[in-house]
């Protein structure tokens, strides 16, 4: 096998993903990776990454807020003269293109750990966290959540830490402790004596 | 100086937010809700068609029933296969692309769709591969490089005059193939840092190679009306393709 480690890693990853239920994957995977820790020289300080984390209240929370920097633009979607981006795992850029030559950002719809979207008739579909959920933008003004189906896209609510330009670099990380809340985002930080990694 | 440069500064901002807020807000919402639904890209996981939202994750095709947006209702789940990536709708059919297949499914019972096609990609087994169609062709891209695998990555067009039995009838290799999308004689695939790959299908079921749109690092486009919709690193592109689609021409970037 040309396998690297971290190939190999991400395959059983993908295999728990699809299997098991998210929520055991932070330790399925902290398991499954202490297993490589022997074989592996981890470091003791190293680059990484520290979960942030949010209370399972403010995660499910959906709000609008004032057009801000794209930074990791994700899926796209169009109706009528609005555009809409993907922040990848944080929300959705809304953008007016009516003049295509100066489109005009409206604002930013913030959802835990969105992914996907659609939009038709003045609603977005899209994830927050595992759930869907509609949300009305009819008046960007007063953008709010009108309906949601709990627990439906467990694969859209998994979360590691970012890869930058599809590389195979190891990345090291804090394993997440589903005690402290739900992980919203990754802090890049140095860390020590790292568990867990991908 | 300074504090006074800061305080024009400010004003500035409080007026852009002030139009982008009060001015276009209703114009915009107005035309969202004219427009009914649009168009996604086609690595979306996401689709809508008719009063439904179908979904795909690894496995399997989620239906919502959406005709009242205060109440979905999960109406079924439907397991395809394993590695699936991508859902596309097209009239009455939806094509959903997986790392080894494509896979096609009928809408006559949209709270149950059902398989009429797969289609297996027999000269890759691992890669990301969009779907799109329309009319008789349908194009898949094969991204077999990095995570998705490790084989030639190739743009595949399908006859799918007998939508039961798609043909594959051509295989155009290329390097690094991410979305795509076509308008009229254009077919447009995302290569990353390599650009956006312009193919003249005149002759649908064999894309000929026009131009290379480079500079950004493209992952989708949405073709709308005469505008082309691009995904790039950092945020999007805007093309005009109205006048020849063969020949995007470049509008404006949203990035900030």
């Amino acid at each position: 096998m040309l396998l690297s480690d971290s190939r190999v890693t991400t395959l059983f990853l993908n295999y728990f993903l699809m299997r098991k239920n998210f929520l055991l994957l932070p330790f399925l995977a902290c398991l499954f990776f202490s297993c490589f820790d022997s074989k592996r020289n981890l470091p003791k300080e190293t680059t990484g990454y520290v979960p942030i984390y949010a209370s399972a209240e403010t995660a499910k929370t959906i709000s609008a807020g004032p057009a801000r920097p794209t930074v990791q633009g994700g899926k796209i979607y169009t109706t009528g003269n609005l555009l809409f981006q993907v922040e990848q795992d944080s929300g959705i850029h809304v953008i007016n293109y009516s003049d295509p030559a100066h489109p005009q950002k409206l604002g930013f719809i913030r959802s835990v750990l969105c992914k996907e979207l659609s939009v038709k008739n003045g609603f977005i579909y899209t994830n927050n966290l595992s759930d869907l959920v509609v949300i009305d933008i009819n008046n960007m003004n007063n953008v709010h959540e009108v309906s949601r189906v709990a627990s439906v896209f467990p694969d859209l609510a998994v979360q590691y830490p970012p890869r930058t330009n599809n590389s195979w670099e190891t990345i090291y990380f804090e394993c997440p402790d589903p005690k402290k809340g739900i992980v919203i985002g990754w802090q890049q930080t140095t860390i020590k004596n790292p568990k867990c990694w991908r | 100086m300074l504090e006074i440069m800061k305080t024009v500064k400010h004003i500035v901002a409080i007026i852009v937010i002030l139009l982008a807020f009060g001015n276009c807000t209703k114009e915009s919402a107005d035309s969202a809700a004219a427009n009914a639904s649009g168009a996604g890209g086609s690595t979306a996981k996401f689709t809508l068609s008719g009063n439904y939202l179908y979904v795909v994750d690894n496995t399997s095709l989620k239906a919502f029933q959406v005709a009242d947006p205060q109440h979905p209702v999960y109406k079924s789940k439907t397991e395809v296969g394993i590695n699936i990536e991508t859902i596309f709708p097209y009239e009455d059919k939806l094509f959903i692309g997986s790392s080894s297949s494509m896979y096609i499914y009928s809408l006559t019972n949209p709270d149950q769709p059902q398989r009429i096609a797969k289609a297996d990609y027999n000269i890759v087994r691992m890669s990301c591969d969009p779907v799109i169609a329309k009319d008789s062709v349908a194009y898949a891209t094969l991204r077999a490089t990095g995570r998705c695998g490790w084989a030639q990555s190739a743009l595949v067009a399908y006859n799918i005059k007998n939508i039961a039995s798609p043909v594959q009838v051509s295989t155009t290799a290329v390097s690094s193939p991410f979305g795509l999308g076509m308008k009229d004689n254009a077919l447009y695939v995302c290569q990353a840092n390599l650009g956006m790959f312009v193919y003249n299908i005149t002759n649908r079921y064999n894309p000929v190679y026009a131009r290379t749109i480079s500079g950004d690092t493209f992952y989708d486009v949405i073709p709308y009306g005469n505008i082309l919709i691009a995904q790039i690193e950092g945020g999007l592109a805007l093309y005009d393709i109205g006048t020849n689609p063969l020949q995007p021409v470049f509008i404006s970037k949203i990035l900030q």
